[in-house]
């Protein structure tokens, strides 16, 4: 992980930093020109990151949970 | 009924000025109709929707989760959106799911921070002014007081499904950790899709 600030404590990743900052800018110009960021996209595209979250998804919908 | 792109302003109220940053009505809405017998609803804000992804229709999680599951599509995502979007999208589900074709419908519900839509169009009704008075008596009080949004926005949401019995609704968080009734509800995916990035990086 490549540090790049911490607050309170903990150490705050680099894609991490990035997505609260495109969160708070809301922006979506601001946005992509951050996600497009050459370093960003070779860590975390964002395709994998929902292709990583559909399976976690998928996984827990068929998983045993109690769904009453 | 036929849920298409053009149609789907007849269900389900579109991006406006009155409760978006859109200056104009836009329906950033999709639907993606088979032959399946089962329907996958997802609900949320820019991440729902999916936001600077290439192709979006087919990277979105919302796609790549419906095909997995042998399931038609139906993305209600707004970028920006808050909790009470989702919330009002479930009502507006509700209206015309007995009309839905479907042996079973999935609703994925992605949650963000509480408060994003506070005193808006949204919560106009909601006296919070009560809720202050009878729940605030020290400073700390206040965390209370993101729970009591996120547990009411999620109480409402299976309240109103409940009668449902061929839904199956899931919960899940985008970057924030929630506070509030999570640990009451098993359908409530624990870990923030953020945490589980992380974790999966950490390994």
């Amino acid at each position: 992980m490549e540090k790049v600030l911490t607050l309170q404590g903990n150490d705050i990743s680099h894609s991490l930093y990035k997505e609260w900052m495109c969160e708070l800018l809301d922006n979506a110009s601001a946005r992509s020109a951050l996600m497009n960021n050459e370093h960003y996209t070779n860590i975390h595209p964002l395709e994998k990151e929902h292709l990583f979250f559909a399976n976690k998804l998928f996984d827990f919908i068929n998983s045993d949970y109690d769904n009453n | 009924m036929v849920l298409s792109k053009n149609s789907l302003p007849q269900y389900f109220e579109i991006a406006t000025p009155q409760t978006t940053h859109y200056k104009k009505p836009c329906n950033t809405y999709d639907v993606r109709i088979g032959n399946n017998t089962s329907l996958c609803v997802t609900i949320g804000e820019s991440w729902t929707y999916g936001s600077d992804i290439s192709e979006r229709l087919k990277h979105v999680y919302g796609s790549v989760l419906s095909r997995k599951l042998d399931a038609d599509w139906l993305n209600l995502g707004i970028p920006s959106a808050g909790n009470l979007f989702v919330r009002d999208k479930v009502s507006e589900l509700v209206r015309i799911i007995s009309l839905m074709p479907y042996d079973k419908i999935y609703v994925v519900c992605l949650l963000t921070e509480a408060g994003r839509e506070l005193d808006s169009s949204r919560d106009n009704t909601v006296d919070y002014h009560t809720w202050f008075n009878n729940n605030i008596n020290v400073y700390t009080d206040y965390y209370k007081f993101f729970a009591y949004l996120t547990d009411t926005c999620v109480e409402s949401i299976t309240r109103e499904l409940l009668p449902f019995g061929h839904v199956q609704l899931v919960f899940a968080t985008n970057f924030v950790e929630q506070a509030g009734v999570i640990n009451q509800y098993d359908n409530f995916l624990q870990d923030s899709w953020v945490k589980m990035l992380c974790d999966q990086d950490n390994k």
